[in-house]
């Protein structure tokens, strides 16, 4: 590149600004006539008076990341306390799902907990013998709160906006996954009747939740 | 309603958006490709470029207010040219009833700005505070507008608090600028530009999910559109700061140095976005072009400043060598995907428009500068387009959707699940037999 510096440039042409003009007059202002300049000066009166550099001293507003990548999910209106697993999208294109049964998974190319669109969570209802860990989902009521611990530990809390029951190959996924300009989270598990040769629970039970604000 | 928002809704892309519309022929197979140029994307672009044009042009305007500038009423008149674009664009979603009722409340409140500024050019608390009050009930008004508009799909109380960042950021980039805190000025402008592509998000997205077959049922928000809406950004921000800084530049102005920094900024936020997709190299080599094409309009500037005609020649021959190396560098990088000529052409157009609001700017000819100012910030959207139609074409893989098509498997969990235990049963009754057949066998030999 044979092209001279931006920066170098910068410089010399900051020194030929300033060496220019003076603070009150545009170098546009100057080539003008007097009686221009005169309705110039009139309406620069009524405008502010250029001031010299200062402080402002209040910090920036904008918008602050809350979200976070999800470790541990406590439910207490239903006793759940879990540990949570990161999965993807499985070859069949189902959502993935906990190893253990008494884990939660975290859809990780989804959303983070806390941010704007769609973070869902999912967890099974029941194992061989007994209960899984989103056994008790269903009780969940308007109102409830869940948490959702960081890496960090920094933990965000969720309520309960609502649930819905869909059957398991006519959800619309899309929308459950989909962005939404709210900090939505979703816990999924099944629900249902179970029909061993249609792929055991015909339903999926998803809860609705939105960040708490504070 | 219903009937409005059918008849209106064909005119979209053509009476709001000010880019060339394209010929959109998605079908319901192709959606699994990543694409740019989807009917939902296409909408949100359009509200990228209306909404983020607001926060620039009324940053500028009050500056312009502060300053007692000679072209404050033309930068007005640009920002309620824009207000017309966005409520022809609202209209067309929702009825031009709706559209009526949104222009009149996005002047409203554009005019309690206006009040703040003469509030604080007369130094008079009572009238900013006022002014500060009206803002903040057009905000739950407005909301509340917009939150049945999109059939709550917009929630009031979150647009109302999306609505106070936007007035809190034009209000400190406005206060940042007369105490004199330039840096802090321009850094707030940028911010108040970056808020409005979360807004546009919002949006778009609520608008395509409760008008699905409007759009083909394509989706505003996907890692496709995600790229395209932050080129959006980063180009359109550079064409409007740049046009700021030459301004500022021929002016003498004391802001001069912290525009040019923001400038800046922006070009190594775009060269972040290059790297992401093309590594640290490709970044570096998009950031020495980058700059050095800023750095020959501030040649034009200085040229013109000293009424050197020689030396303004110098700089738009080097920004023609420019168009030619970096049209070269990108039909190179995206392997093809862009052509070099194509992309030279919209190059020339992009100088030629900003090399034409400023020029327009020192003949004080107002009307002309805001009017391409307009033009030259409209054109990077096409810019973004063309590009992000490149790189996502080259790089399928990495802008797929990020979606299972289908909901978790999340009946019984763990390994012993009943349907694995009758195959994990049916293999150890098949080995059984087999080694018995083999003892079998033994036993004959």
């Amino acid at each position: 590149m044979k092209r001279i510096l931006f920066f170098l440039l910068l410089s010399v042409f900051l020194v030929a600004c300033n060496g220019n003009s003076d603070t009150s007059s545009s170098a546009e202002g100057q080539s003008k006539n007097e009686e221009v300049n005169q309705e110039e000066a009139d309406e620069e009166k009524k405008g502010l008076q250029k001031k010299k550099q200062g402080m402002y001293d209040d910090p920036i507003i904008k918008e602050e990341d809350v979200s976070l990548t999800p470790k541990r999910i406590q439910i207490p209106a239903i006793g759940v306390d879990a540990s949570i697993e990161n999965v993807g999208t499985l070859a069949n294109g189902q959502m993935g799902v906990p190893q253990d049964e008494q884990n939660v998974a975290w859809f990780e190319p989804g959303a983070k907990p806390g941010a704007k669109g769609s973070s869902v969570l999912a967890g099974h209802v029941g194992r061989t013998e007994g209960a899984a860990v989103f056994y008790h989902l269903q009780n969940l009521k308007k109102g409830d709160e869940v948490v959702v611990t960081g890496e960090s530990g920094d933990s965000l809390t969720f309520v309960v906006t609502g649930r819905e029951v869909f059957p398991q190959n006519n959800a619309p996924v899309e929308d459950i996954f989909g962005y939404t300009a709210r900090k939505s989270m979703k816990l999924i598990t099944c629900t249902g009747e179970y029909i061993r040769n249609s792929g055991g629970h015909q339903d999926r039970l998803v809860v609705f939740t939105e960040l708490k604000e504070a | 309603m219903n009937k409005n928002v059918r008849n209106a809704f064909l005119a979209v892309p053509l009476s709001v958006s000010l880019l060339i519309p394209t010929t959109l022929s998605v079908s319901a197979q192709d959606h699994a490709k990543p694409s740019v140029t989807t009917e939902a994307v296409e909408l949100r672009s359009t509200l990228d470029n209306l909404l983020s044009e607001h926060a620039y042009l009324a940053v500028e305007t009050m500056r312009k207010g502060a300053e007692g500038a000679a072209d404050f009423e033309q930068s007005a008149a640009a920002l309620s040219a824009n207000t017309e674009d966005l409520s022809g664009a609202i209209a067309s979603v929702y009825g031009e009833e709706a559209g009526q009722q949104f222009s009149q409340m996005w002047t409203d409140h554009i005019g309690f700005f206006v009040d703040y500024v003469n509030g604080t050019a007369n130094n008079d608390e009572e009238m900013k505070q006022m002014a500060l009050d009206e803002l903040n009930q057009y905000r739950q008004d407005f909301s509340q507008f917009l939150e049945s508009a999109t059939g709550e799909r917009l929630e009031a109380d979150a647009l109302a608090e999306g609505l106070q960042m936007h007035v809190k950021q034009l209000i400190g980039a406005f206060d940042s600028y007369v105490a004199g805190d330039y840096e802090k000025a321009y850094e707030y402008e940028r911010e108040a530009i970056k808020h409005m592509y979360g807004v546009s998000k919002g949006l778009s997205s609520a608008i395509v999910n409760q008008f699905p077959d409007k759009f083909n049922n394509t989706k505003a928000v996907t890692p496709a559109a995600d790229l395209r809406s932050n080129l959006n950004h980063l180009l359109s921000e550079h064409a409007g700061l740049a046009a700021m800084a030459m301004q500022n530049g021929i002016d003498g102005a004391e802001d001069f140095d912290a525009s040019v920094q923001a400038l800046s900024n922006n070009t190594d936020d775009l060269a972040a976005a290059i790297s992401s997709i093309y590594g640290e190299e490709a970044g570096a080599q998009f950031k020495e072009m980058w700059s050095g094409h800023i750095g020959n309009f501030v040649d034009y500037v200085k040229a013109t400043g000293a009424d050197d005609a020689e030396m303004k020649e110098e700089a738009l021959q080097a920004l023609t060598q420019y168009r030619a190396d970096f049209s070269q560098f990108l039909e190179t990088a995206t392997g093809g995907e862009l052509d070099a000529d194509v992309l030279a052409g919209n190059l020339q157009e992009h100088v030629n428009q900003l090399t034409g609001t400023f020029d327009s700017y020192v003949e004080e000819d107002y009307a002309a500068t805001y009017e391409q100012l307009r033009t030259a910030y409209a054109h990077m959207f096409g810019a973004s387009k063309a590009l992000s139609s490149g790189f996502v074409a080259q790089f399928p893989e990495k802008f797929a959707a990020d979606m299972p098509s289908e909901m978790p498997d999340t009946g019984l969990g763990g390994t012993a699940d009943s349907n694995n235990m009758w195959i994990f049963a049916s293999i150890l009754a098949l080995l059984a037999t087999t080694t018995l057949f083999i003892r079998k066998s033994e036993n004959q030999q």
